[in-house]
């Protein structure tokens, strides 16, 4: 059959394209469970540490075990880690993603290290080793009247456990001093302290975490076991500051005292005070409402008319609205209550002279550079800021299926609707959407037809709320040639349901009330430490920390503190040999 | 006695200016005295989006030597004597996952079902339909003796090479983005987790500074330290990896064996092994790199809206005579017969870019217009609107120019056994939908190139009558892509007795090779 329709593109939508939220007629709101599998009792105390003490509802779902594995460190890790170790100012960029998006939540524990990213890391130590020359005295710190032969032997140990994140064995140390010396290398001291460093960046023990237990562990050990100190040691320190463990967490892996609940406490307490991890537990939050895939999209050029010439460069403008939101959950993380409410309930917004031309606010700041926060009562946290929109929305047009997909998966953390399938080809659809000009008829038109309404009824709701905001983020009152009317009528299964909201204040609002925003955060967060997505709403593990989360102040620092703690982070299960 | 390398050069130099029109001859009698046999290649190159048949087939109801290529197939014809088009193939997709969807008329399930012949493992995400075998390439490298894989007795010192021009796609998912899998992880229950793509290198440098640029040679003291600087580092590598090897459950074991394979090519790169310059075997020049933006990743199926991989366009809005994406997918094609000559592969994948793409076109390109602003390749394709099918013609006539001048320069190239590196290449020309508008996958654009000492049959259109499978144009009487892998293995000293499911393959295809 043949569809003869004229597809618009620029300011309209992109026509047939707009299928992705057309749904199967399986689609009828019901929750889909994940299938519990080995079942562990939640809410258990062990060994390494409180949480989860609280009793979880009767019908909850247990969380899929984790299973005994080694994780490969993302670019961005390993860039972190190197530039610890080696006390680098900035990290060392590789010229390759190892197979993962750029801008994922976390790392996929299936990547591997393959030949491009192998040579990647190749290039990048050869960098490093002539940015580094002329510190290998301080890095190997040799003791006085100490001898090179001693001194490197010193260094591969010290060097090669902070590398490795746990201890060497005699033979790794011995085949490290191997490389320090090879025959026919002819090197010098530094020159073998350097190929030590660098043959310890390549390797599959820096590149790779270790979640195996105990080192006892014969490697295909069946049943549940619980990570070994180094390795909780890697697990909160690549939780809190996205690198290696420093030398306290080390100290404490090995003297036993990560190992116990206070132990386990008191680092976590002295973690949660550096400036390093405030920075990335604000940028874990940025990468949770995904800010940063604004980068990816393309805007219609015509909403920057109202801007001087220069400064209507989209890589400008990007820049500007990553370091407006950065300054926005800094100010509420860091500088304000620090509670995850205030991360939807505040209304300013960061702006530069550049960001408030455009957005049309009064700029304040002494030179154009200057981000200064304006409070705009139209507003309401992260699901307003200029970047998030943006990152949410089309060219031309706001995507009310992208917005609503968004907030219903990852700030609501309702269980994700079933994929539409092949239902996105049928040519009908195609054509019947195709004829709808605006973004609101096609919602309209999925809440009201099946097989569409089952899923969309529950999605797009929570993008209408936020319909006076365009696509770059700004604040309109008239979309497409008429009033935008923002109103949202939630219906069950919808956590917010039943109601009818008008505006993101008032939807920011029943988010903070019914806790929706903070449960989904410990969803979020448990997600993250463990690197598996949690997509079950009702996963039993996660609601023993959302009802100990309830206890607390609300701080984003006190997340991130309980689910450090919960003990099911740190069990993993052996497999089939 | 004068050695046969002086007497070569007096006689040469005897022979003044003649000489220069002489070498070619003379080193293709040489290498013709000296027996040199040189070594059969492999390569796919997948270009999206199918194409539009009236402008593709030449118009012949039986097989023939005697075709005109029309307008999107004719930029070909100057290949037309080493090449075979088939007309009557379809994609035949399959799954494991009983009642699931098995990828069929999507360019999602048609790279899968296209490159690897064998049943999903079932679909992840929205129609990310999960490679549930080897593709075709990894098949014959790993089988066949001929191909420098394992089971060669002379070993290339990379395998293979899997690179793309660009490879966004909708929601990034991997199935319309990857071309090359080794075998699914038989151990992880999850199908995500099971598969196993060989992502594409978008950067010619990339590839140029992994595959060409070499460590320095043992001629000089600072080449021979940093050899053996080199070899301890790999050492230590391996150890610590055969270390790790003890103390993981099997299930892991394949992230470690990935990266020993990429050990080994580390070890080619920074030694500098295999690459033997001669009159064959040039370095090629250090390309530049190719900065990659986002400006084409929007539209509705991404994740919240595009890509999140960059890519290069063929669209510059700074410069309308700049085409990055022309540019950069040459290079790769460079570097792949490069790589060939040069014997550091004799396998490789090229992708244009993904089915479900997002490189950006200017609205009016070459006569085609699809409206006054630049648009991305995908988003628009599906529909019939003359405008707009027109447009996307010029776009898959433009990939016929690229790639047969491409191929023209492989059979322009001289292999080291005097003969044109062609000769020794089988090329498949592939895409993963015939129709764009609504994917049908029947009597999908097929194209197999190859010299005279590859068997493959040129000069042919190969017209399928004998299959029972359904025909675009009516009847049954198409056989599945499958049987193209079947009649090509044996070239490579492989013989597949089958390839996936019953319905996906029927036997050898007839006709294409000798």
């Amino acid at each position: 059959m043949s569809v003869k329709t004229k597809t618009r593109i620029g300011r309209a939508s992109l026509g047939v394209l707009v299928i992705a939220s057309s749904l199967s007629a399986a689609c009828t709101g019901s929750v889909e469970r994940n299938t519990p599998s080995a079942r562990q009792s939640p809410g258990t105390v062990g060994p390494a540490g409180g949480g989860g003490t609280s009793t979880t509802s009767d019908d909850c779902t247990p969380l899929d075990a984790v299973p005994r594995r080694i994780w490969r460190l993302s670019v961005d890790q390993f860039g972190n880690a190197v530039r610890d170790l080696l006390g680098l100012a900035q990290p060392p960029a590789l010229n390759n993603n190892g197979g993962t998006a750029e801008y994922a939540f976390f790392s996929d524990d299936s990547a591997v290290v393959d030949a491009q990213l192998q040579f990647s890391i190749y290039q990048a130590t050869k960098s490093i080793l002539t940015q580094i020359a002329p510190r290998i005295p301080a890095l190997a710190a040799c003791t006085s009247g100490e001898q090179p032969q001693a001194c490197a032997q010193r260094f591969a140990q010290s060097f090669g456990e902070k590398a490795f994140r746990r201890p060497l064995d005699a033979d790794e140390v011995t085949a490290l001093m191997q490389v320090y010396s090879a025959e026919g290398a002819n090197t010098d001291f530094n020159t073998g302290i350097g190929l030590m460093i660098q043959a310890t960046l390549l390797s599959p023990s820096f590149l790779h975490r270790t979640e195996l237990g105990p080192t006892t562990l014969a490697a295909n050990a069946t049943g549940t076991t619980t990570l070994n100190p180094y390795e909780v040691a890697t697990q909160l320190s690549f939780l809190f500051t996205n690198s290696t463990p420093d030398s306290p967490l080390l100290t404490a892996a090995a003297d036993g005292t990560l190992a116990t609940s206070d132990g386990l406490e008191k680092q976590i307490d002295r973690l949660l005070k550096l400036d390093a991890v405030k920075q990335n537990i604000s940028s874990i939050t940025l990468d949770w409402f995904n800010v940063r895939q604004l980068f990816s999209k393309a805007k219609d050029p015509s909403f920057f008319m109202g801007l001087p010439t220069a400064d209507r460069d989209p890589s400008l403008l990007e820049s500007d609205l990553l370091t407006s939101t950065q300054r926005f959950i800094d100010d509420v993380l860091w500088n304000g209550s620090g509670k995850i409410s205030d991360l939807v309930l505040s209304q300013r917004v960061f702006v530069n002279q550049r960001l408030a031309t455009l957005y049309g606010y009064q700029f304040t700041g002494q030179s154009p550079d200057q981000f200064v926060s304006v409070e705009d009562n139209r507003r309401a946290g992260m699901l307003t800021q200029p970047a998030f929109i943006w990152s949410m929305s089309d060219p031309g047009v706001t995507s009310i299926v992208k917005r609503g997909k968004f907030i219903h998966d990852d700030v609501v953390c309702q269980d994700p609707v079933p994929s539409p399938g092949n239902l996105l080809n049928d040519p009908a659809i195609q054509a019947k959407l195709a004829m709808l000009p605006t973004e609101l008829d096609k919602s309209h038109y999925r809440m009201s037809t099946q097989p569409c309404v089952g899923c969309h009824a529950q999605m797009d709701p929570y993008a209408l709320v936020l319909q006076n905001f365009d696509p770059i983020g700004g604040y309109r009152t008239v979309a497409d040639g008429v009033p935008v009317d923002p109103t949202g009528a939630f219906s069950a299964p919808s956590p917010v349901a039943p109601a009818t909201l008008t505006g993101p204040a008032q939807f920011a609002q029943a988010l903070v009330s019914k806790s929706l925003l903070s449960n989904c955060a410990v969803q979020k967060i448990s997600s993250y430490i463990i690197g598996r997505m949690i997509r079950d709403s009702s996963t039993c593990e996660v609601e023993a920390i959302q009802k100990s989360f309830a206890q607390t102040d609300g701080t984003m620092t006190s997340l991130f503190r309980a689910v450090a703690l919960a003990q099911f982070t740190r069990q993993r299960a052996g497999g089939t040999p | 006695m004068t050695s046969y390398k002086v007497a070569r050069r007096s006689f040469l130099a005897g022979l003044g200016g003649s000489a220069a029109l002489l070498v070619p001859l003379l080193r293709n009698i040489e290498a013709r005295a000296a027996g040199v046999k040189a070594p059969l290649r492999f390569l796919v190159i997948h270009h999206p989006l199918g194409t539009q048949m009236d402008k593709w087939r030449p118009s012949a109801s039986a097989t023939t030597q005697s075709f005109t290529l029309p307008v999107n197939s004719a930029p070909f014809a100057p290949l037309q004597q080493k090449m075979v088009m088939i007309d009557g193939l379809n994609i035949v997709a399959a799954t494991r996952v009983a009642g699931g969807p098995d990828g069929s008329n999507t360019h999602e399930g048609g790279m899968v079902a296209l490159m690897t012949g064998q049943p999903t493992l079932g679909q992840v995400g929205q129609q990310d339909h999960v490679a549930g075998g080897a593709s075709i390439d990894q098949m014959l490298l790993a089988q066949s003796p001929v191909l420098g894989g394992p089971t060669s007795s002379g070993k290339t010192p990379f395998g293979s090479l899997q690179l793309a021009a660009d490879i966004r796609s909708d929601r990034d998912e991997v199935a319309p983005r990857v071309l090359s899998y080794l075998d699914p992880d038989p151990k992880q229950s999850s199908i995500a987790l099971a598969r196993h793509p060989l992502y594409a290198e978008t950067q010619p440098l990339n590839v140029y500074n992994r595959i060409f640029a070499g460590a320095a040679g043992t001629d000089t003291e600072a080449g021979t330290r940093l050899l053996a600087q080199n070899k301890s580092i790999l050492d230590f590598m391996r150890s610590d990896l055969a270390r790790m090897r003890k103390l993981v459950p099997n299930s892991e074991l394949v992230k470690l064996d990935a990266q020993a394979a990429a050990i080994q090519q580390l070890e080619a790169s920074i030694q500098g092994t295999g690459m033997v310059p001669s009159s064959t075997c040039t370095k090629p020049a250090q390309p530049l790199s190719f900065a990659q933006s986002g400006m084409g990743a929007n539209g509705d199926l991404a994740p919240g809206g595009g890509s999140k991989l960059s890519g290069v366009d063929y669209y510059d809005p700074k410069d309308p005579n700049n085409h990055p994406h022309q540019v950069l997918g040459r290079l790769q094609l460079s570097m792949i017969k490069a790589a060939f000559a040069c014997d550091l592969v004799r396998v490789s994948t090229f992708m244009w870019s993904a089915g479900t793409n997002w490189v950006v076109f200017p609205g009016s390109f070459n006569g085609g217009t699809i409206g006054s602003s630049p648009s991305p390749h995908h988003p628009p394709s599906h529909t019939t609107d003359p405008a707009t099918v027109g447009w996307l013609s010029q776009i898959d006539t433009f990939y016929s120019n690229q790639n047969s001048q491409a191929l023209q320069e492989f059979d322009a190239a001289m292999d080291m056994d005097g003969n044109s590196l062609l000769d020794n290449t089988v090329v498949v020309y592939v895409t993963e939908v015939a129709r764009a508008y609504d994917h049908d996958q029947r009597n999908m654009p097929f194209l197999v190139f190859g010299g005279k000492n590859t068997g493959i049959k040129g000069g042919t259109f190969l017209k399928v009558t004998d299959g029972h499978l359904q025909n675009i144009d009516g009847g049954s009487s198409n056989r599945p892509t499958n049987d193209v892998w079947l009649a090509l293995a044996p070239i490579f000293g492989v013989n597949l007795a089958s390839l996936g499911a019953a319905k996906q393959f029927t036997g050898p295809l007839p006709g294409l090779v000798g």
